[in-house]
């Protein structure tokens, strides 16, 4: 009897948070059309990139050396590059490392963000000092510059582009983290928890983690924009993807050269990355203005 | 393309060079007019050097800087179809003499040098100590350049004017040396530590640098005291170390350089649309090469070395990346006497990626293996372009290669000369002797022998042919020691040999460049504007 309690009343509370979820989703599809043409394009990216395989009609390293720096046509949609490779093909495999980086950048720059800045919020005092004197140092210098410091020093591979942007985005996430934390850590429901004897960690797991999440998520979609365009950007300068990977940056460093004789090179894979980072910063902001009401009525 | 290809065909005829006489190259201004004084001439050059020492660094970025600034004693005859001359004429030696046992030479100075008018030099006369002093301060660095002189016993100075050098032993390559150009001379005070030899430059010839600002630019001025009558014509030259290509190409669209050197085809093809009335040279500076390192394994065995010189698809490689190119040797074909015969080398590298399967196969690699390549885009994007063929083309043949792009410090200071490395993608300098191609990459103690190549009878052979003074008979031996590279060494790999080009503005006259380093001929250089 007792068990088939705890299975209705689980049951319940999935239907609950399923009822709520779509609640949800129809009041921001209703208020916010852009970050819903935002959503629907970064799953349409999504998809791409899990099926590349299917969709690319080349694979993006072949060299078709018959048909170099050709324009699109039929044949090749987005023309060829300068070793005859289906641009394509590229662009849709590039989409893989692009979010690739994004999402193992924000990933763990987030667990990183948040234990830094729930352990510096929650204790305060000295932790606190020392754990946001070291963030405001990282913070202190332009995020790209450290990015390109620490890319160059560990030396072109993808992990290392992930490496330097964890570093540079972990300070934002602590220090959002922390600010949330201080103002959870005086709530009456911590007060009560604490005083019935709840441990560090289960106030910590229980009430005060899933309380921040929006901020968090509005943040983890900005920087999951900035990610890619700085893995892009360090791509560019020769210290990201190393060729003949199929990055949008390293393709927009290569096709820069032939601007003005093949400038199909230049236009498609910028056009990518800029629509893919639209995407992210819009949807971030519709967030912004679809979780935090105040910002919104503002407007 | 046709155009592309006459071009090429024209370029190639230009480069054989059939030995000018002195006059000729002196005073072969006269087809293009009575030069006329003034003007400055601006243009990019290499990234800027660490040191403007000429002992310490044999940097083609040193030696572009200072050459408008020294003088050697001999150097080679520069003009309109002297390339690459390996002509000695004289410098601030007017003549000399060589021993019949060919171990003394003798030189005569000109009587009529004197040294830039700057502290601590001061313009006094230029005689005999200058070059001794400069000639032990040579043999005294560490360093390449001292190499040059092992064989050379003994310098003296009987008076002001006369210097001998004495040799153990004959010396073939000697006064090639001489002329090229690690043996500026450099003033007494100068080897005395008076001169900040990093940083500034004082010579004797048609230019006194008047600033060099690290990332801004080198000028220079024309040197009132210049020993030859009348020159330089030139008012100024301004050198600005190397941006990206785009910015190069738009300064000399718009005119804000006078000439423009590039070994892009796209470049070349955007030049000569937008500047179509700029004078064109092409003419074959460079190479590329596969260098491996065999000192690892499965590297070391000569038949996958091999294998991975049949794999690749040179004309290929040359038509889509730079647009021409030749099959190149051990030694390049700008030493167009000394370099095996087009047919031969072509033999030895011709594409067939089915033979090199077999060759890998043969070699217990019958599914190949994995490989990380080095590169850098120091020398411009060409070069990891023609990276990724390679790759593509080893891949063919079942070898997987990782690329590994490398900042230029760390490509050529670093990871090669420690052979951190598995393979590499790199340029051959050129040389205007033969020897210098030889003896420092594949003698086992050469000072750039990267590769980790080994060969005790390539030792000796490369030894032997220094004391063969007959050049024909040199000219044979060296053959013989570059077709035994290719059988039994196969390390490095040659790609091939490539145009580099000049444009340069219509009123750019006398600009006839040289294949060795210091722009030998910009006293003769001239604007008609």
């Amino acid at each position: 009897m007792q068990e088939l309690q705890t299975v209705e009343k689980v049951i319940l509370k999935e239907n609950t948070k399923m009822f709520q979820f779509k609640e949800n989703c129809r009041r921001f599809i209703r208020s916010n059309p852009i970050g819903t043409i935002s959503i629907g394009f970064i799953l349409l990216v999504i998809l791409i990139s899990v099926l590349a395989p299917i969709i690319a009609p080349y694979d993006p390293v072949l060299q078709n050396r018959q048909s170099i720096l050709i324009g699109p046509n039929g044949t090749h949609i987005l023309g060829t590059d300068e070793l005859g490779r289906d641009v394509f093909s590229r662009i849709v495999y590039g989409s893989r490392i692009s979010l690739l980086v994004g999402f193992s950048a924000v990933v763990f720059s987030m667990i990183f963000g948040i234990f830094f800045g729930v352990v510096s919020g929650y204790f305060g005092g000295v932790i606190d000092m020392i754990v946001q004197r070291i963030m405001d140092a990282i913070m202190s210098i332009p995020s790209l510059i450290l990015a390109l410091f620490i890319a160059a020093l560990l030396g072109p591979a993808i992990q290392n582009v992930i490496i330097a942007l964890v570093i540079v985005e972990t300070p934002r996430f602590a220090r959002i983290v922390r600010g949330e934390m201080l103002r959870i850590r005086e709530t009456n429901y911590v007060e009560a928890s604490r005083s019935i004897g709840s441990s560090v960690f289960r106030i910590i797991w229980k009430h005060a983690i899933p309380n921040m999440g929006a901020p968090i998520i509005v943040l983890a979609s900005l920087a999951f924009g900035q990610s890619i365009i700085a893995e892009a950007s360090l791509s560019f300068l020769g210290i990201g993807t190393p060729p003949p990977n199929p990055s949008w940056g390293l393709m927009l460093s290569d096709a820069s050269r032939f601007m003005e004789t093949a400038p199909w090179l230049v236009l498609f894979p910028g056009l990518a990355l800029a629509l893919c980072v639209l995407a992210f910063n819009l949807l971030g902001d519709a967030l912004r203005d679809f979780l935090d009401p105040k910002i919104s009525s503002k407007k | 393309m046709l155009i592309l290809i006459l071009f090429v065909l024209a370029a190639c005829e230009s480069g054989s060079n059939e030995p000018a006489s002195k006059s000729e190259s002196s005073n072969k201004t006269g087809e293009e007019g009575t030069p006329k004084e003034g003007g400055t001439l601006s243009f990019y050059d290499f990234d800027d050097p660490k040191t403007l020492d000429p002992h310490k660094s044999i940097a083609s970025a040193t030696n572009s800087r200072i050459g408008l600034v020294y003088n050697k004693l001999v150097t080679f005859a520069t003009g309109p179809d002297n390339f690459s001359s390996d002509e000695i004429v004289p410098d601030l030696a007017k003549d000399w003499e060589i021993s019949e046992d060919g171990k003394t030479y003798t030189f005569h100075l000109r009587d009529d040098v004197k040294w830039q008018n700057i502290a601590p030099v001061n313009g006094r006369a230029f005689t005999s100590e200058d070059v001794i002093a400069t000639m032990e301060r040579i043999k005294n660095l560490p360093g390449p350049q001292a190499n040059s002189l092992v064989s050379v016993e003994s310098i003296e100075a009987p008076d002001d004017y006369t210097v001998i050098f004495n040799l153990s032993e004959p010396y073939a390559p000697l006064l090639n040396q001489l002329a090229s150009f690690v043996m500026w001379i450099l003033p007494k005070e100068a080897t005395e530590g008076k001169v900040d030899l990093d940083n500034t430059a004082i010579g004797t010839g048609p230019f006194i640098l008047e600033s060099w600002k690290r990332g801004v630019e080198a000028s220079f001025k024309k040197n009132p005291d210049y020993f030859e009558e009348g020159k330089p014509y030139l008012d100024g030259v301004t050198i600005y170390p190397n941006g990206d290509s785009m910015t190069e190409v738009n300064a000399f669209r718009t005119g804000q350089t006078d000439v423009i050197l590039t070994d892009s085809k796209i470049d070349f093809e955007t030049l000569k649309k937008s500047v179509p009335d700029a004078q064109i040279q092409s003419e074959i500076v460079t190479a590329s090469r596969l260098f491996i390192n065999q000192t690892r394994k499965p590297l070391d065995n000569i038949l996958v070395r091999q294998a991975m010189s049949k794999a690749i698809d040179r004309e290929g490689a040359w038509k889509s990346i730079y647009g021409n190119g030749e099959y190149n040797g051990y030694v390049m074909p700008t030493l167009e006497d000394w370099a095996l015969p087009l047919d031969e080398r072509k033999e030895y590298q011709e594409y067939d990626p089915e033979g090199a399967k077999e060759l890998l196969a043969e070699a217990g690699f019958p599914d190949g293996f994995e490989v990380s390549m080095i590169v850098t885009d120091g020398y411009g994007p060409q070069l990891v372009t023609l990276a990724e063929w390679v790759a593509e083309d080893l891949k063919e043949i079942g070898i997987k290669v990782n690329i590994e792009v490398l900042e230029y410090g760390t490509f050529f200071s670093e990871r090669w000369p420690s052979k951190e490395y598995d393979i590499g993608i790199g340029l051959v300098t050129p040389v205007t002797d033969p020897s210098d191609s030889l003896d420092p990459f594949f003698k086992s103690d050469g000072y750039r022998n990267w590769q980790g190549v080994n060969d005790p009878k390539l030792d000796e052979m490369i030894k032997q042919q220094y004391l063969i003074v007959d050049r024909d008979e040199r000219i044979k031996y060296i053959n013989e020691i570059e077709r035994y590279l290719f059988e039994n060494v196969t390390n490095h790999v040659n790609l091939f040999a490539y145009h580099i080009h000049h444009f340069k503005q219509p009123y750019v006259k006398g600009f006839d460049p040289h294949s060795n380093y210091g722009y030998l001929f910009m006293k003769n250089v001239w604007l008609d504007k």
